[in-house]
């Protein structure tokens, strides 16, 4: 379970890009959180993440702090970038290896889970070739690889689907919610509210650094659409 | 196209100078001056060396009426130099630079773009050419006097020379890019070809320059026809020089028409160029076979020593001074008998006062260059990965500064003990010089990690942006310098003042380094790693 607790986050002193963000991932959710552009979305992850530091407030995941244990918090999380740059000199295969060692993989899980992953998104045969000749959408394939392989116990995404072809972004989403089944959980960013509506259990909206609303989406939405909803609160 | 071509050439060049791009904010004013301060030392450094040694060839040549050897040996020097640095920045600027799929979307003609990109490479090679030939010019100018001639030819000849050395290096990295695009290890081969042309175009040039005195005033018109002979432009500049207006035509004639013909080529399919030259080798049939695994470490260590080996540009400027020990390890046969005539003291104190030379260059050598200075940096935009991955930060520091040392040392090692061996030096003796190389390496890779750390430039659009402009790489390069001429500074006032001998002296000067290694080493992996957490 991911506990956020009064986040706050600033690039200037006169304006907090993440105000006091509270919010609850427990095992088995996919947690949609959206808002407008410049909202504080992709600031909240990295944050969250451990790629840019907070003034204030504490996130821990089943317990384990960020800020205090962060290698053993990272161990249970994978994140990937709406724009995801790697490491291009490397081969795909390489970068899998790469993680894969990062992250302790045993050489039976790669084995197994590498073609498995790779076969499903269609890159097994582009594995041997430099990242520098990736497209946007294949270094995006790589990373969710990459994620998966190591079996997070939390995926942190934003914008997943930006850049998949239509058979990609329909794997992709039939693996979260075979990740949430095993007990996993899922967090991600989205401007896609079709998306966000079918996939999520549960949602959150932030505006301008401050969270809105959140929890389960038919609480969340009411009567009314999430397109309605979100159009009336940002 | 004018309007647009300052435009887009302004954008250029802000982005490229700025300070506020060189590693720091826009609010740090006092890094600002500070690293102002820094480039206009290191500038002011590398002339004063031009003209030191203008001064020493003028006191050499113009007692036996051959003065204009000095301009002879000083355009070609430079457009050696032209030439090398075009070998290795000249891809960077015109095809593979990463504001290019930005810039040709735009309603500008490609033919502009290409003007823009040219010009940013041209200035880089003028600031070369100001440094070599412009000082060594104004230094012959203050010995020897002006003429008019003589005054029209230098001024043209700084800011013409580099043109031809520039449309040579754009056409070799160009063939040879497109050559090996295909190439598995394209990278690879890439660095070996420009170490092997560096290295052949340092020891042709040492062959015919660098040579005794005497040798020089008897064969003053033979070194003039054969460095003519090597690069043709340098008879037109002298005959220029000495009044021959013809030749001065023909100099800027054979610099300038051969890049404006190069231009015009590349203009007619620019963006195809572009995308030819950086098509990737790829293969659509790979089938997964079992790796193997790695520890965290190792697989660190992997990554950054083929990050290094993936790009000639930055190993031939992160490694460059193993090329100036290679030179020493050369030079050292001519050093041989050099204690006895240039000394006259004692061939103890001889060998003593070699032997601490030697160190002292060996440590400048080791010390003088590091892969870590922009090992941070070059992460840029691959830092979200180091973040998010369960790695202690302190790891990561281990493996970019093992990797500096891990590449380095095998030449390290290899030349200091072709200088012992050379130069006869006892097996303590040498051991010593072995543990001083390893010593000085080790602690220039946390010095370059911390000296990045502290001027981190993740905005970079081209590498050589980060490896050689930075201001983490100007600080590191005075730093070393500052470091060196220090403890091999305390070296000699011991030996003056208080008679040790050059073995304790060497011994002396190692505990330096392994006290700074430890200090720097602490510095980085405690403070480092501090700051390294708040870079974003």
């Amino acid at each position: 379970m991911l506990v956020i607790q009064s986040l706050t986050k600033s690039y200037s002193p006169e304006k907090k890009a993440v105000d006091d963000l509270s919010l609850t991932i427990e095992d088995g959710d996919i947690y949609g959180f959206i808002g407008h552009n410049g909202a504080g979305k992709t600031t909240t992850l990295k944050s969250i993440t451990g790629i840019i530091p907070f003034e204030s407030g504490t996130v821990t995941f089943n317990g384990i702090d960020l800020n205090k244990q962060p290698e053993l918090y990272k161990s249970n999380i994978a994140y990937i970038p709406d724009n995801p740059d790697l490491y291009e000199n490397m081969t795909g295969i390489k970068y899998i290896n790469f993680l894969a060692d990062v992250f302790s993989v045993s050489q039976q899980d790669r084995d197994t889970l590498i073609p498995r992953y790779a076969d499903a998104f269609e890159l097994t045969g582009n594995l041997g070739s430099p990242i520098s000749s990736y497209s946007h959408g294949m270094k995006q394939k790589l990373a969710l690889i990459a994620a998966f392989v190591h079996k997070p116990r939390l995926l942190i995404l934003d914008e997943p689907f930006v850049g998949l072809d239509p058979k990609a972004a329909y794997t992709l989403k039939e693996f979260m919610r075979e990740l949430c089944a095993g007990g996993g959980s899922i967090f991600f960013s989205t401007h896609v509210l079709e998306v966000a509506e079918k996939l999520c259990n549960k949602i959150a909206i932030i505006k301008e650094g401050r969270l809105v609303r959140s929890g389960l989406i038919d609480d969340v939405r009411g009567d009314s659409t999430l397109e309605n909803l979100f159009l009336e609160l940002v | 196209m004018k309007n647009k071509f300052f435009l887009l050439l302004k954008a250029g060049l802000l982005y490229t100078f700025s300070t506020s791009k060189m590693g720091f904010g826009s609010k740090s004013r006092a890094k600002k001056i500070g690293i102002i301060i820094l480039f206009a030392f290191l500038g002011i450094y590398l002339a004063a060396f031009s003209a030191v040694i203008t001064v020493l060839f003028y006191d050499k040549v113009a007692s036996a009426g051959l003065k204009m050897l000095i301009p002879s040996l000083f355009v070609s020097a430079s457009a050696i130099l032209n030439l090398l640095s075009a070998l290795f920045t000249s891809a960077g600027f015109l095809f593979k630079a990463k504001d290019l799929p930005i810039l040709f979307p735009l309603p500008v003609s490609h033919r502009t773009i290409l003007a823009v990109k040219f010009t940013q490479f041209y200035l880089t090679e003028v600031l070369i050419s100001l440094i070599s030939l412009g000082v060594s010019m104004v230094t012959f100018y203050v010995l020897d006097g002006v003429t008019l001639m003589g005054l029209i030819t230098g001024i043209i000849g700084i800011f013409i020379a580099p043109l031809l050395p520039m449309s040579i290096g754009v056409a070799i990295a160009f063939g040879v890019g497109m050559l090996i695009r295909n190439f598995k290890y394209k990278n690879q081969i890439t660095t070996a070809i420009t170490v092997i042309s560096s290295v052949a175009l340092v020891l042709a040039y040492y062959a015919t320059s660098n040579l005794q005195g005497d040798f020089i005033i008897a064969n003053a018109q033979a070194l003039i026809d054969k460095v003519s002979s090597i690069y043709f432009p340098t008879k037109l500049f002298v005959n220029a020089f000495e009044g021959d207006v013809l030749s001065l035509l023909l100099f800027v004639a054979v610099n300038v028409l051969p890049l404006i013909i190069l231009f015009l080529l590349v203009s007619l399919r620019y963006s195809s160029l572009v995308a030819s030259f950086n098509t990737e080798r790829t293969s659509s049939n790979y089938k997964y076979t079992a790796g193997g695994t790695s520890s965290t470490f190792g697989t660190f260590l992997s990554k950054e020593i083929k990050r290094v080996l993936s790009s000639s540009m930055y190993i031939l400027n992160s490694c460059s001074s193993m090329l100036m020990l290679g030179m020493y390890a050369i030079l050292s046969f001519k050093l041989k008998t050099l204690p006895d005539q240039l000394f006259g003291v004692s061939p103890e104190l001889a060998e003593d006062i070699l032997y601490l030379t030697m160190a002292g260059l060996i440590a400048l050598a080791c010390g003088f260059t590091s892969t870590s200075t922009s090992s941070i940096s070059l992460e840029a935009k691959t830092l979200w990965i180091l973040r998010s991955i369960p790695v202690d930060i302190k790891t990561i520091f281990n493996a970019k500064a093992l990797t500096n040392a891990i590449i380095q040392l095998p030449v390290a090692t290899v030349a200091v003990i072709v200088i012992c061996i050379v130069l006869g030096f006892s097996i303590v003796k040498s051991l010593l010089l072995l543990a001083l190389a390893a010593i000085v390496l080790l602690a220039a890779s946390y010095g370059g990690l911390a000296t990045n750390l502290l001027f981190p430039k993740l905005d970079w659009q081209n590498e050589m942006q980060v490896i050689k402009q930075s201001a983490a790489a100007g600080l590191y390069i005075l730093f070393a310098f500052v470091v060196t001429t220090l403890f091999i500074g305390l070296a000699v006032l011991g030996m003056i003042f208080l008679h040790l001998d050059s073995l304790t002296l060497v011994l002396g000067v190692t505990a330096l380094y392994m006290f700074l290694f430890l200090i720097l080493h602490g510095v980085t992996l405690g403070w480092g790693v501090r700051k390294f957490q708040k870079i974003y």
